[in-house]
């Protein structure tokens, strides 16, 4: 990447049906940074998230990734980890890792880096398990396996502390973001829960539709696991 | 091309391991033959000449049967998504699942059709012709059941709208099939030509099914 990306949003609007659920909204996301999107429940941010994908379209507005790969769209720079996780229940959790492996035209993995790669996930011992029998906290841990191992500038993540406890909320999900964008990523996570990664804006929505484009105060806070980010 | 490989082999894999591909629909196959002479009487020359009409229909009805979950299974557990996002077309991804789709279903139906047509009263030297018009003629069936499924990919109980759409689309598949397996029973039409418009059909298919389901799948989720 000779040239960092920056992901460039412009006059975007969404409607649901009748309902407007925002409009006029603009923002840039340079690399090495991220957006964390609060506000209530149905208030537009997975809607969001999936026009960032390209997997919805705005009703109005652009979104374009400068400084990307321009026979790329921002969909296919992008990973989007949302509440639907993509995993098979009936395959173990190795056969899935294979998959995505020879998905995204890599060697199937050596066992080491098989191990390595399970160790990334903190699921060592899971190895060989269906993944129907994995906790909700472990799927969600397998999921993300995707972002961690197939990289991409672009991270859309839709409430990706879900599941997880306490512990994994810092120890994998807020280093891993970090990490991400510490390599010059971006991140944009929808959050009920405080993320504690440096380097975040918060985009906060009030019930009305309104939003309020500040700083987030994550990174200078203590880690308040759990608590609720304020509306502003 | 890796990535519809791969996607190939995870659905093979799946479809072996859920179950629900091949053997429910060779059994439902198999359902549909044994009650047809019970149908028609003892009439052996009468059952003779319609085995391969019903073979025909049976075969098109087994490969329908399931079709509607080809896209609905990676809709709901969000694998749907990956797929839209990968580097590769989503109209490459649309055949591999159609290929996937038709190794387990149309082509063990194919394989299995002389040993049904036995208890048809299948004429022997129809066997060959039969079973190869079969297997020319299902991945038409499944190539035009997937525009129906990506069509019906957001609705719950799409199953019934899947066959409705799609079998008076499957019409000529149906119409070539039997008329060629008929020829080399009965002729006077030589095997030959009905049966190269049953693979043109397939290969007019090929083309164009997966960009309308892709296209399908794009606006439905959009």
């Amino acid at each position: 990447m000779s040239k960092l990306p920056r992901l460039a949003v412009e006059n975007l609007a969404c409607a649901k049906g009748e309902r407007l659920l925002f409009e006029g909204l603009g923002f840039t996301v340079e690399s090495g940074s991220g957006l964390v999107v609060t506000g209530p429940n149905g208030i537009g941010k997975t809607s969001l998230l999936r026009i960032l994908a390209g997997l919805a379209q705005p009703s109005a507005g652009s979104v374009r990734l400068d400084s990307g790969q321009p026979d790329k769209t921002v969909g296919q720079q992008s990973h989007f980890y949302g509440g639907k996780d993509g995993l098979k229940n009936a395959l173990t959790v190795s056969e899935q890792i294979r998959f995505w492996c020879r998905f995204n035209g890599q060697p199937d993995p050596s066992l080491p880096s098989m191990a390595d790669m399970l160790a990334r996930l903190l699921l060592t011992h899971q190895a060989d398990l269906p993944i129907s029998v994995l906790s909700a906290g472990q799927r969600r841990r397998l999921g993300f396996g995707h972002l961690l191992f197939f990289p991409r500038p672009v991270w859309l993540l839709d409430e990706p502390m879900n599941a997880l406890d306490p512990d994994m909320r810092q120890r994998f999900m807020g280093v891993n973001l970090t990490r991400h964008m510490a390599s010059g990523g971006i991140a944009i996570a929808s959050t009920h829960i405080a993320l504690d990664v440096p380097n975040m804006r918060e985009l906060a929505f009030a019930h009305d539709g309104a939003f309020t484009l500040g700083e987030a105060a994550a990174g200078q806070a203590p880690a308040a696991h759990g608590s609720r980010h304020g509306l502003q | 091309m890796t990535a519809m490989l791969a996607l190939i082999r995870r659905d093979l894999t799946l479809a072996g391991r859920i179950g629900g591909g091949a053997e429910v629909g060779l059994v439902f196959f198999l359902a549909l033959v044994a009650v047809v002479p019970f149908a028609i009487g003892p009439d052996q020359n009468l059952l003779g000449r319609l085995a391969p009409a019903v073979l025909w229909i049976a075969a098109l009805l087994a490969t329908l049967f399931g079709l509607d979950r080809l896209f609905q299974a990676d809709e709901e557990d969000g694998a749907l998504d990956q797929l839209m996002l990968c580097d590769a077309p989503l109209e490459l991804m649309v055949l591999a699942k159609c290929i996937a789709h038709w190794l387990t279903t149309g082509l063990p139906l194919a394989l299995a059709a002389p040993l049904f047509g036995l208890m048809l009263n299948l004429p022997a030297q129809a066997m060959l012709p039969l079973t190869a018009t079969l297997l020319v003629g299902t991945p038409a069936i499944t190539l035009i059941g997937a525009v129906g499924a990506a069509v019906t990919v957001s609705l719950r109980r799409g199953g019934l709208l899947v066959a409705v759409l799609v079998l008076p689309l499957a019409v000529p598949t149906l119409i070539f099939g039997v008329a060629a397996a008929n020829a080399a029973i009965i002729g006077p039409t030589p095997f030959g030509t009905p049966f190269m418009l049953l693979a043109a059909v397939t290969l007019v298919m090929l083309a164009v099914c997966p960009l309308a389901a892709a296209a399908a799948i794009r606006l439905v989720r959009s």
